[in-house]
């Protein structure tokens, strides 16, 4: 029965799917907060990437049980372009009626406008966070050949030579990138650091030997981790990472770095009223509680973990003031 | 691994449940990949949460045969209209649509379809033999894939007609709309004016579209109500025995190009397919032929194109690294399935992996077992009278090419690359250069930069490694032979006599 049942729905996808393309921007009427959404009614969530990476399969994850909850569609829209600015700018300058959010990720989108070459038509005031439904814990891995046992050894070998150790980022001036220079700041350290396309681009040099380590989110990681390809020095966090449980965090080697976690924030342009971010903050709070979205959530080792509106605004605030001067003094140089 | 778990892996795919899941996904493929720009990787990313309802392996199965379903319906709309669905069906619009307006459309299908079929087999037992092996792919490195991109440039001479200039000036125009955008290794913005849309480069989908189908409408329109041509006699549907034996070799080699660029890390299929094509053209003693409706020029790239497919998931099964977009989304289902990709999935979900390798081949049968007959369906839309079939193709050009990233930008972009490719072929110059050198030139320069990150400046990264060594010395050999051996001949020729050369790829 449940085969038939998914059967149907694969169909009613094929016809939706003839539509797709005609979907366009939702002309919805503005909704007042107590009805919204109106039953019926299209909202759009935008992923600045292509179809496929890893927050849009999150969020396909996501979306239908949202969807259940306030009995509206929520259609998962994919906007990729310009490093994510492309997205951006189109929740930013859409209707504040609720029926258009995105991922504005914490620290991803602060590289995005902190940049003034990236032409983003937005800052953190454009923006009302909802909530943010998930985070990934950043780790350290090498080779599993690689002489260094722990960070430290790591670490100690960047000193003895620097400039010399390679380390693979998955793009220039994208987290990786700015979460190595925050720590080539605080600890004096300096990395060769080598850019790579993709994510998987840089598992694919680590596993290798091209580069010596790598920095990333744990869920990158992960199938590697598990297979013994790639060895996790450590977690840049306050406690260990549930997924990686033996592996030490970066303050128990005796470094003092802010954890450096990304989160999977959601936000509307800011100009939404309050009541219908209050309504959208409490479907995605529930759906981010829903037991079958955890256990997706975890299969694609990314921790499900509920920060309401108010906690991600002030996130924001606080991860823009530590990452701004890396950003600008990555203009000026490497 | 071996081929006694490949069979376990059958009997678990031939139940009927998961042969439905199979059918089920080529078909859903087959139909959204008729669509043009929406390829395999968006269509199987739209399609993750049907499959949440089911147990991992009726879902994985499932959402690979959208995969290859998709990549199939490219060819459909590459032979009948010449607008590749993606760019890997490229060199299936060269001789696919020249069979199609001479009224062999029919047999062009079925032979794609045959030839599909082939490389994907070949492709699946490649795998076994190959899987334990698969880490050396890992060997290509930086200085290595710079290397490749290098060799890909020979391939310009396969697609130059008869005037190398005119070539060489198509693949530099490729080779400068390959340099807009933010450059990966420094951050450096080229000619993007300052408009976000531009800063991650011009779409290569739109491109192609543009260039091909855009250009081809263009043309056709140009002919004005006198020129344009009554609908298309349909002459037979089912290739000649002649078809069939001259595609049997292209088939196979053509399996073997694609299922070892499959394993490169970035497995560049539109590479990939004009690489065999530029094998056959050279290789056939029917040269003169290409260009005008060789069935080698079309069993050669699909089959190419589809153990391309098969193989690219080798580095996904054996190492957990997706090395291509479209794969990566693959690694998504997995992972969302609760599997994780990788040497564990053997040891724990020996039953899953199998069952989902064997599915390859079971979909790959169901795709030719339906295409067959259904080329009889699509080749009835070139009794469309021309002037209506334009209009609506163009329809679909627009629908398709926004529908790649929901933006009208791309629109503006396949506009713009139809102009170009309408004034290219006004005045005889070869479209494929153009679309190799945007293929290659990223290729290029992105590993060219990260080999002398990794190097700290050093160029002899160039030259370590037998890797680096051997495909110096391929490129010096396709240089020699490709390039400098004809240009002798052709200038001894010249003093001999006057004969014409042969008329040009692409020309009407």
């Amino acid at each position: 029965m449940k085969k038939l049942t998914a059967l149907t729905t694969a169909a009613v996808a094929a016809a939706a799917l003839a539509l797709t393309g005609c979907g366009g921007a939702a002309n919805g009427t503005t909704a007042a907060g107590a009805s919204f959404p109106k039953a019926g009614s299209t909202i759009e969530w935008i992923v600045p990437s292509a179809a496929g990476a890893g927050n849009d399969i999150l969020a396909r994850i996501v979306a239908p049980v949202m969807q259940e909850d306030l009995g509206a569609n929520v259609k998962v829209i994919n906007k990729e372009g310009g490093g994510q600015v492309v997205g951006l700018n189109y929740v930013a300058n859409s209707k504040p009626d609720g029926l258009t959010l995105g991922y504005t990720n914490i620290p991803s989108i602060l590289g995005r406008y902190l940049d003034p070459s990236k032409k983003a038509g937005f800052d953190r005031s454009s923006f009302t966070p909802i909530g943010s439904f998930a985070s990934n814990s950043v780790v350290i891995g090498v080779n599993k050949n690689s002489p260094h046992a722990d960070i430290k050894a790591l670490f100690e070998a960047v000193k003895a030579s620097p400039g010399t150790v390679k380390v693979g980022t998955d793009s220039r001036a994208g987290d990786d990138h700015v979460n190595l220079r925050l720590l080539e700041n605080a600890l004096g350290l300096d990395f060769n650091i080598v850019h790579y396309n993709s994510g998987a681009d840089k598992v694919a040099a680590l596993v290798s030997g091209e580069v010596d380590f790598a920095l990333g989110g744990v869920s990158s990681f992960f199938g590697q981790y598990k297979s013994g390809d790639i060895r996790l020095l450590t977690v840049i966090e306050d406690n260990p990472s549930p997924f990686v449980p033996d592996v030490p965090t970066l303050s128990s080697a005796g470094y003092t770095i802010a954890p450096m976690t990304s989160n999977f924030a959601l936000s509307v342009p800011s100009k939404t009223p309050a009541d219908v971010v209050a309504r959208l903050e409490a479907a995605l709070k529930k759906a981010s509680e829903n037991t079958a979205v955890q256990e997706k959530l975890k299969g694609a080792a990314t921790q499900p973990v509920w920060r309401s509106s108010s906690e991600i605004s002030k996130l924001w605030e606080e991860r823009e003031k530590t990452i701004k001067p890396v950003v600008d003094e990555l203009l000026q140089q490497k | 691994m071996g081929f006694d778990q490949l069979l376990g892996g059958l009997a678990t795919v031939l139940t009927p449940e998961h042969l439905l899941f199979a059918l089920l996904g080529c078909v859903l493929g087959m139909l959204v990949g008729v669509l043009p720009g929406f390829g395999p990787a968006a269509a199987v990313s739209l399609l993750i949460p049907v499959t949440f309802g089911l147990d991992a392996t009726s879902a994985i199965i499932m959402l690979a045969a959208i995969l290859y379903g998709a990549a199939y319906g490219g060819t459909t709309t590459a032979v009948l209209l010449r607008i590749p669905g993606e760019a890997s069906s490229i060199a299936t619009t060269l001789d696919g649509y020249q069979m199609a307006k001479t009224g062999r459309g029919g047999p062009a299908l079925v032979i794609a379809a045959m030839a599909s079929f082939i490389g994907g087999l070949i492709g699946v037992i490649g795998f076994v033999v190959v899987a334990p092996f698969s880490r050396l792919a890992l060997e290509f490195g930086a200085p290595e894939l710079f290397l490749v991109s290098l060799l890909g440039f020979a391939l310009i001479t396969s697609f130059a007609g008869n005037n190398p200039a005119k070539a060489l000036l198509s693949a530099a125009t490729g080779l400068a709309i390959a340099t807009v955008g933010v450059d990966s290794g420094v951050g450096l913005a080229r000619f993007t004016f300052d408009m976000p849309e531009l800063f991650d480069g011009v779409g290569l989908v739109a491109v192609v579209m543009g260039v091909f189908g855009l250009s081809e409408v263009l043309g056709q329109a140009q002919k004005g109500p006198l020129g344009v041509p009554s609908p298309l006699k349909v002459a037979r549907l089912m290739p000649t025995p002649t078809d069939f034996k001259r595609s049997a070799l292209p088939s196979l080699r053509g399996s073997v190009i694609g299922f070892f660029m499959g394993l490169l890390p970035g497995s560049p299929g539109a590479a990939t397919s004009l690489a065999s094509y530029a094998a056959e053209k050279k290789l056939s003693r029917r040269s003169h032929e290409f260009g005008k409706g060789a069935v080698e020029g079309i069993a050669g790239p699909e089959s190419a194109n589809n153990a391309l497919a098969v193989s690219s998931m080798i580095p996904l099964f054996t190492l957990g690294i997706p090395t291509s977009a479209t794969v990566a989304i693959m690694a998504g289902a997995f992972t969302m399935n609760g599997l994780i990709p990788g040497p564990l999935l053997f040891r724990d979900n020996p039953d899953v992996a199998w069952a989902i390798i064997a599915s390859l081949i079971v979909g790959n049968l169901i795709l030719l077992i339906l295409n067959v007959p259904l080329a009889r369906v699509w080749i009835a839309v070139l009794k469309v009278p021309f002037h209506y079939l334009m209009a609506a193709i163009l329809a679909f050009m627009f629908l398709g090419t926004y529908s790649i990233n929901g933006s009208p930008f791309d629109i503006l972009i396949m506009l713009g690359a139809g102009v170009l490719g309408y004034i290219f072929q006004l005045v005889k110059v070869p479209l494929t250069p153009l679309v190799l050198g945007l293929i290659l030139g990223p290729m290029l320069e992105e590993n060219f930069q990260r080999s002398l990150a990794l190097s700290r400046g050093d160029y002899s990264v160039f030259l370590e490694g037998p890797i680096c060594l051997t495909l110096i010395a391929v490129i010096v050999i396709a240089i020699v032979f490709g390039a400098v051996r004809p240009l002798i001949a052709s200038t001894l020729k010249k003093k001999k006599s006057n004969i014409p050369v042969a008329p040009k790829e692409l020309a009407k």
